[in-house]
């Protein structure tokens, strides 16, 4: 498949009469691109405000973190399958993206309680749901692209999952909009990226693990977890091709029962978009193998692996890279899939956080990796800090006044992160001393 | 010109030039100025430092006599006052190496810096990581020279105080200690390029190297249970209901302590799972005791399979918990089953 | 055997059930009685030993 990306860089936003996309700046006219969102009568509140690279804003209670980006030319919508749009296969003719800009929309957690879970998660641990756009703190990838945070406040009574539903609609409804802003402008570049193999090149695959949420809630269908299509429940891996994932195809943030894990922007702005660069050049890039994790018992997991490596091999890859989702016992689902890969004759690099080494006491990794695969540390989910105090704090719901203040170093002890860099965005690593 | 730095130098007998394996028994003997290997450490000081003393000691006297080794190098170091101690290299052998991590960790206790080199495997890297700084070696002692060369540099950097970098960078073995750092590319381009080597078959260096995982020796197997008292210790968050501990969901730091004293099951209306791990709607709507089958002890105990149940139990929850308090857990669980006479101890991980 | 139900399993009947974590219980004491050098897994046996002497 071939997909050219378009690319409208967007070097400031303003709020306007109209939304239109010209010459790096996105004008917007707010209530024209809430409309939709303010109609639904699930919304109790939504507003729309910007924060920029070197402002003094902390961004709090983000659901989730999306690159707008719509089908110029080609078959189906970008970012398929979920809210009900449509499923027709993505990844071919042009799609125009805004470039250097992100949408980032907030919302309240929501109350697991409500599901019977008790989600007593220790109070008063940082946790990495905040992110600043200056300062040292400023260290994560959208502290230097354009952010556009959308608030949404669903009504109150509503269970997670459908609350988490009007959220995504909202996200969807706004990403649309400012998109199509540009398709009847001219680009400032345009990307071919021609999948096409090239003789004499090894096969590369990626294969991302997905937690899926139906185990956790008891929902096939919950909406709180990353879908492929749409597509949340635990299934038996996906095969996609590499542009089908920068059309959307996988797309979602995971609710881990207390704070969300922003993942679409790192599925179509990081790895994937860089193996597509580097096809071609160095490697053939043969497909995106998407696996579930949270399977609950041990010969379901050996045989989503199995599935997986026996997909790897199917293509002809020689190699492959691997990326898990959370740490705990998604990671021996995603150890599973190394070995598996391994043991066919794949050569497998696996890029992770590592768990927090306790000064020493306790080793980097939850479960051995096989002899000879190659790690790729994304640090412990630490940061450097503190993190000094903000002018602005922007949120969803009702916000404590300590966000203004200094922030602690977030530390990655007990499984908490302040990025969730599995995918290697980010220059953060572990070296041994 | 700074005052050249006094070292103290570490060998065994047979590169002290005492003898062989027939003379491994051999006490500590100090020697004046440089011995053997001696020659190319000075060599390699050149005018910044001066080999003062040598220590010799045999292999199995140092590995088989510690507690008689240590103070004797204590002794010799007191007397020489060195400000830096080299140790080696001691490569594979496993006896040397720990009579060099002996000189080493007395040296430290002294205050005194001391470097080290062995091979990265030997047995005393593997029980003293923490508290060496170890040239990393091959198995071949040909290479002394470079070795030795690579120790000096090593040793003086730690006289003069300054700070040592990354393990990879300054030439150590590495502690087992990460720490956080930013490197100059993204995560996912050196993923590719090591991808890239691996395929080629050209060497690449990954990035998490050390995996050391705590070897528990298992106890010996229990002759007869059906005399024996169980103590229970859960990681599935069982706690009675309503959580009065306010035990967390996940990354616990302690463990609740409940009485199961004369209970014949675990009643859906007085226990429940305090997990966030993973969905507790069977645990906390149905049974409990899938968490913690005391139904099924207790049948165990009424057919005599089993002595007794220890009335006490300890709950915590097994998500996400840091190695560090999961270890303390376990401690308090075991000291006070030790001192009541528990036997065994019967496991329900979550 | 499921994370959500490790000693038992809430879909089979109440007798069945019981037999199951009646082997899952026992296959652990069978452990604590068995010499090992290091990390070792016991299965439970599909059956009881009743069950398998009625089926021959």
């Amino acid at each position: 498949m071939r997909l050219e990306l378009a690319a409208f860089p967007v070097r400031d936003v303003r709020f306007g009469a109209t939304t239109r996309w010209r010459d790096g700046v996105l004008e917007i006219d707010p209530d024209e691109v809430l409309e939709p969102v303010r109609r639904d009568p699930l919304v109790e509140r939504a507003e729309l405000a910007v924060a920029r690279p070197g402002e003094s804003i902390r961004i709090v209670t983000i659901q989730d973190i999306i690159e707008p980006r719509v089908k110029a030319t080609g078959r189906g919508a970008t970012y398929p399958g979920i809210v009900g749009r449509p499923v027709e296969t993505v990844g071919e003719g042009r799609t125009n993206r805004l470039s250097g800009f992100t949408l980032m929309t907030c919302t309240p957690p929501q109350d697991v309680k409500r599901y019977g879970l008790l989600s007593s998660f220790r109070p008063g641990t940082a946790y990495g749901d905040f992110l600043d756009m200056s300062g040292p703190g400023a260290i994560s990838p959208w502290a230097s692209t354009v952010n556009l945070c959308l608030l949404v406040e669903p009504v109150r009574h509503l269970d997670p999952d459908p609350a988490n539903r009007v959220v995504q609609q909202a996200t969807l409804a706004v990403q649309d909009q400012l998109a199509r802003a540009t398709l009847a402008e001219t680009p400032a570049e345009v990307e071919v990226l021609d999948l096409t193999p090239r003789p004499g090149l090894p096969g590369f695959v990626y294969i991302h693990s997905i937690v899926s949420p139906e185990p956790i809630y008891l929902n096939p269908d919950s909406t709180l977890s990353t879908a492929v299509y749409g597509i949340t429940r635990l299934t038996q891996p996906w095969l996609l091709h590499p542009t089908e994932v920068l059309d959307g195809a996988v797309c979602g943030s995971f609710f881990s029962g207390d704070f969300y894990r922003w993942f679409t922007w790192p599925l179509t702005n990081s790895i994937v978009l860089h193996m597509c660069r580097r096809h071609g050049i160095d490697f053939n890039f043969l497909g995106c193998i998407m696996v579930r994790t949270m399977w609950e018992e041990q010969r379901q997991k050996e045989l989503m692996a199995n599935r997986a490596a026996l997909m790897a091999t199917t293509l002809g890859a020689a190699g492959a890279i691997v990326t898990p989702t959370l740490r705990g016992q998604r990671m021996l689902d995603t150890m599973a899939v190394v070995r598996a890969c391994e043991e066919a004759g794949v050569k497998t690099v696996l890029i992770t956080e590592e768990e927090d080494d306790e000064d020493g006491s306790a080793p980097p990794l939850l479960v051995t990796a096989p002899d000879g695969v190659g790690l790729v540390s994304t640090g412990d989910g630490s940061a450097p800090g503190p993190f000094p105090p903000v002018q602005r704090v922007i949120g969803a719901g009702p916000i404590g006044d300590h966000w203004h203040a200094e922030q602690p170093a977030p530390h990655g002890r007990y499984g908490t992160s302040h990025l969730n860099d599995v995918w290697g965005f980010s220059r953060l690593s572990c070296v041994d001393y | 010109m700074e005052k050249p730095v006094r070292v103290v130098h570490y060998l065994n007998q047979f590169f002290g030039g005492i003898g062989g394996e027939e003379r491994a028994q051999t006490p500590l003997e100090v020697r004046e100025g440089p011995v053997g290997p001696g020659r190319a450490l000075q060599q390699a000081l050149g005018t910044k430092g001066t080999v003062v003393a040598t220590l010799i000691c045999g292999d199995d006297y140092v590995a088989e006599r510690e507690e008689v080794a240590g103070p004797s190098m204590r002794d010799a170091l007191q007397r020489y006052r060195p400000d830096l101690v080299i140790a080696g290299p001691a490569f594979d052998s496993g006896r040397y190496g720990l009579g060099c991590a002996l000189a080493c960790r007395v040296a430290r206790s002294l205050g005194i810096p001391a470097v080290t080199g062995m091979y990265p495997e030997n047995a005393a890297v593997i029980t003293h990581r923490r508290e060496l700084l170890a040239v990393p070696t091959g198995l071949n002692t040909t290479d002394m020279r470079s070795i030795v060369e690579r120790m000096t540099v090593l040793g003086l950097k730690v006289v003069r105080g300054e700070p040592l970098g990354p393990a990879l960078e300054e030439g150590y073995i590495p502690h087992g200690v990460r720490k956080l750092v930013t490197k100059d590319r993204v995560g996912y381009e050196r993923a590719v390029e090591m991808l890239l080597a691996r395929v080629a078959g050209r060497p690449f260096v990954s990035e998490i190297l050390v995996q050391q995982y705590e070897r528990v020796t298992p106890a010996p197997p229990v002759a007869d249970l059906s005399r024996a008292t169980i103590g229970i210790v859960v990681s599935t968050g069982i706690v009675p209901r309503g959580n009065p501990d306010h035990l967390p969901g996940a990354r616990a730091l302690t463990a609740g302590r409940y009485s199961i004293d004369r209970l014949p099951r675990l009643d859906v209306g007085d226990w429940e799972s305090a997990h966030g791990g993973f969905n507790t709607k069977v645990l906390n709507t149905e049974n409990p005791d899938y968490a913690l089958p005391l139904a099924t002890l207790r049948a165990l105990e009424a057919e005599g399979a089993i002595g007794g149940i220890y009335p006490w139990i300890y709950s915590t929850v097994g998500n996400q918990t840091a190695v560090g308090p999961a270890r303390k857990i376990g401690q308090l669980a075991a000291a006070e089953f030790r001192d009541a006479g528990v036997a065994v101890a019967l496991q329900v991980s979550g | 055997m499921q994370v959500q139900h490790p000693c038992g399993d809430p879909k089979l009947p109440a007798e069945a059930d019981r037999d199951l974590s009646l082997r899952i219980v026992r296959t652990a004491l069978l452990a604590l009685q068995t010499a090992v050098t290091g990390p070792t897994l016991f299965e439970p046996p599909s059956t009881t030993a009743a069950e398998r002497v009625h089926a021959s």
